[in-house]
């Protein structure tokens, strides 16, 4: 099933062709159309979802370097640093 | 509800898993609170992602990618008025993001000048701890 994200607006935007399963695309237009979804819902939808997945993912990743660390340490190297960069600033 | 983060309490929720100030992010994530920042303070948590000791363990790359996710899904708040409050200008900037966001709260550790002064205009300022009691964790 070829879900278009569609949302050609402007020049900020580009165009996806993206491609799912039958499941997930009657999961999430019947999800939509239950909050009353309108042209475009599912292009807002699926770049809401992504960015969050990226950030979920980040976070994750840059959590997972820390984590040899105890949390005490960290907490005083992230506040030195930062007064260290306004210091410098 | 719109939040404000001081720099060290954003890196904190930001790089440590279990952490009190880590509970704030997954209050942004459930969608109980909504996050706002500037793009100065992006580039100040982008700054110390990428120094020493921070950046020997976190790649540049990995840092940058965290800094644009947050650009993306924050509110972000375009030129804040700059305000002279307090006696340091970051404070004075945290002040001035939370005004121009409409922020009701201001999250920080700074118990010298945010914290004692608890409320600015229509912004309530709150330790982690505090914050999380007030909003039900």
């Amino acid at each position: 099933m070829y879900l278009c994200v569609d949302y050609m607006t402007n020049d900020e935007t580009t165009r996806w062709t993206i491609s799912v399963s039958k499941e997930t695309d009657i999961s999430l237009r019947s999800f939509l159309a239950q909050r009353g979804a309108k042209k475009g819902d599912i292009s807002k939808f699926v770049e809401e979802s992504v960015k969050w997945r990226v950030l979920d993912q980040t976070i994750a990743e840059a959590r997972g370097k820390f984590t040899a660390l105890p949390s005490e340490e960290l907490q005083t190297t992230i506040k030195a640093t930062i007064h260290t960069i306004r210091g410098s600033a | 509800m719109r939040v404000v983060l001081d720099s060290i309490v954003f890196a904190n929720a930001l790089l440590m898993q279990d952490s009190e100030a880590s509970r704030l992010i997954r209050k942004w994530r459930e969608g109980k609170i909504n996050l706002v920042t500037a793009e100065p303070q992006l580039s100040e948590l982008l700054r110390a992602m990428r120094s020493s000791p921070i950046g020997e363990r976190l790649n540049p790359s990995a840092a940058e990618q965290l800094v644009n996710s947050l650009r993306g899904l924050c509110v972000m708040v375009k030129k804040p008025r700059l305000m002279d409050v307090l006696p340091n200008m970051y404070d004075n900037y945290l002040l001035a993001i939370a005004h121009g966001g409409a922020a009701g709260y201001l999250v920080t550790d700074d118990e010298q000048d945010l914290l004692a002064l608890k409320k600015y205009e229509g912004t309530e300022i709150l330790s982690v701890n505090d914050f999380l009691a007030q909003t039900g964790g």
